[in-house]
């Protein structure tokens, strides 16, 4: 039925219907596809929803890394690691959502080490614009905005 | 800019606690991964994020999951005790291979220096004996047993022994323990005491969940250390030597924390062994077991001896490595081997070395004292029912 090309490979489709065609020892790094893989349940194109195009090539390239790199010595792969990871704050949480989702446990290490290298330093009020998402960050701003405003028009 | 900042962060903590289901943007377990990599200090700034962050910082399932990621052989630390003029201090080298130099911990009570001990480390808790009376002969009869935890500047006073130092000659010894119950997954630190006096010994424990001191029945034990602390901890045990004063054969004894009783090592002889010259040995922590590193005076190498089980159930010392050789240590002794297999030497003018036996150099370590010991130490948030807040006027 399906030749041995097609048997080793598998088309990934992103949130926004962009496929990726990549070897199933690749794909098989993330545990969520793997089970499916396992299952039977995955037909020719796997659907990976919430993430989106952008985040999935970089995903895939992660895993092709060390999926090429087991011989590799461990501090090429380190140094890799780290040079990925560091990428802005949205890419980062994209991916840590993507890794998170699609069980990817390496990926997930690496970013969240580098996150965690990342707020070591920082003060309280960072982490809490950091962690506590955007939405309060813009509460926040708005309200001080409002405020500003505010004293502004009784003055 | 300060008060500036200050202002905000006291806007942030009304929002907080006005809305208490704010989303995180991140998912739970993975902000426990993160914050599972930072170190202590990191932890303890961050308690005050929010409500989530701080539950999630004292919760007793983070501490146990932070102390084993950050018990690794290359974050292992190794505190120094040692004696300046009158004074003992305690000195934290973060990292023996990296070039930092010693931070000096002052401990809660930084008054009392002149007999300050340090019983032992375990998972970031150290177990400190305080003799409060200047009098060398009334030393030990009045002291202050502690359990403090330098990361987080939290500390306990434990409570009174109850067994009497008797008048007359008498010989005292504290051991410190750990013991982790996998039924109920929760840890008890304890320390054990024990008071030898004519030729009766009687040993008392204290456990920090019960908070009290408890005497248990020791049968048949002879025990008269020269130590006030044991020799060493290995795995939460501690170990002691027993006196043999028949022959040259030296005798180990652990305790069981778990089931309270003392258990016999067999004897190592020694005179049989290295003839003709006066040995240095130390019983150490190599790498999770108990081993006995043997030094001889002008011999570049020296040898280390664990107990190997056989396969009748029987177990014996053996020797089962030689190291060396060090190079440009005069007469040395063994202190320690770190976690990630470095050895502390001490020279015969008391000056500290690191020897890295993978290249064979040897590197000075700044401390400058006499009576140096080392110890094992991992940063930890891990904390004992009653534990209170160190006052820290006296830091720099």
């Amino acid at each position: 039925m399906s030749s041995s090309l097609e048997k080793n490979m598998l088309i990934l489709r992103s949130s926004d219907g962009e496929e990726f065609i990549v070897p199933e020892v690749v794909a098989v790094m993330s545990k969520a596809i793997k089970n499916m893989v396992e299952d039977e349940c995955a037909s020719n194109t796997i659907p990976v929803p919430n993430v989106d195009a952008n985040i999935l090539a970089m995903v895939i390239e992660f895993c092709k890394k060390h999926d090429e790199s087991e011989a590799e010595a461990a501090s090429d792969l380190k140094t890799f690691d780290s040079e990925f990871v560091n990428r802005g704050q949205e890419a980062l949480y994209d991916l840590i959502t993507a890794a998170n989702f699609r069980d990817v446990k390496e990926l997930l290490d690496a970013l969240c080490q580098n996150v965690a290298e990342m707020i070591k330093g920082k003060s309280v009020h960072h982490i809490r614009i950091q962690f506590l998402g955007y939405q309060l960050f813009e509460i926040l701003t708005s309200n001080f905005i409002w405020n500003i405003w505010c004293d502004r028009d009784f003055d | 800019m300060a008060n500036q900042e200050r202002n905000t962060e006291a806007t942030d903590d009304a929002i907080m606690s006005s809305s208490s289901d704010y989303n995180l943007y991140l998912p739970m377990d993975i902000i426990f991964d993160i914050l599972n990599r930072l170190p202590v200090k990191s932890l303890l700034r961050f308690r005050c994020v929010c409500k989530t962050f701080r539950q999630l910082i004292s919760n007793p399932t983070f501490i146990s999951s932070h102390l084993l990621h950050h018990r690794t052989p290359i974050t292992t630390a190794t505190i120094f005790t040692f004696t300046h003029r009158t004074t003992t201090s305690l000195s934290l080298l973060q990292s023996p291979s990296s070039s930092q130099n010693p931070i000096n911990l002052v401990h809660p009570f930084s008054n009392h220096t002149r007999n300050l001990h340090l019983i032992g480390s375990i998972n970031g808790l150290l177990c400190l004996c305080l003799c409060l009376s200047n009098h060398p002969l009334h030393c030990h009869r009045r002291s202050l047993l502690l359990l403090w935890n330098p990361a987080t500047k939290l500390f306990k006073s434990l409570p009174s022994p109850t067994i009497q130092i008797p008048s007359g000659f008498f010989h005292l010894s504290y051991g410190f323990g750990f013991q982790f119950h996998s039924s109920t997954s929760s840890s008890d630190y304890k320390v054990i005491r024990i008071v030898s006096f004519n030729l009766q010994t009687r040993v008392e424990v204290y456990s920090g969940i019960s908070d009290c001191w408890r005497e248990i029945q020791v049968m048949d034990l002879r025990f008269y250390s020269h130590k006030l602390s044991c020799e060493v901890i290995v795995n939460g045990a501690p170990y002691w030597l027993l006196p043999n004063p028949s022959n040259h054969c030296i005798c180990f004894t652990w305790f069981d924390v778990q089931n309270e009783a003392f258990v016999m090592l067999p004897g190592l002889d020694f005179s049989r062994l290295y003839i003709g010259t006066s040995v240095h040995w130390k019983l150490m922590d190599w790498k999770d077991n108990a081993a006995v590193v043997v030094c001889c005076p002008g011999n570049p190498f020296f040898d280390v001896w664990m107990i190997e089980d056989h396969c009748g159930g029987e177990s014996n010392w053996c020797k089962k490595f030689v190291i060396g050789p060090v190079f440009g240590v005069e007469r040395f002794c063994v202190l320690q081997c770190t976690k990630n297999g470095e050895i502390i030497v001490a020279d015969a003018w008391e000056r500290i070395f690191l020897y890295n036996p993978r290249n064979g150099e040897t590197k000075d370590i700044p401390i400058h004292g006499v009576q140096f010991e080392a110890f094992h130490y991992v940063e930890s948030l891990v904390s004992i029912e009653g534990f209170r807040q160190q006052e820290l006027n006296n830091q720099h």
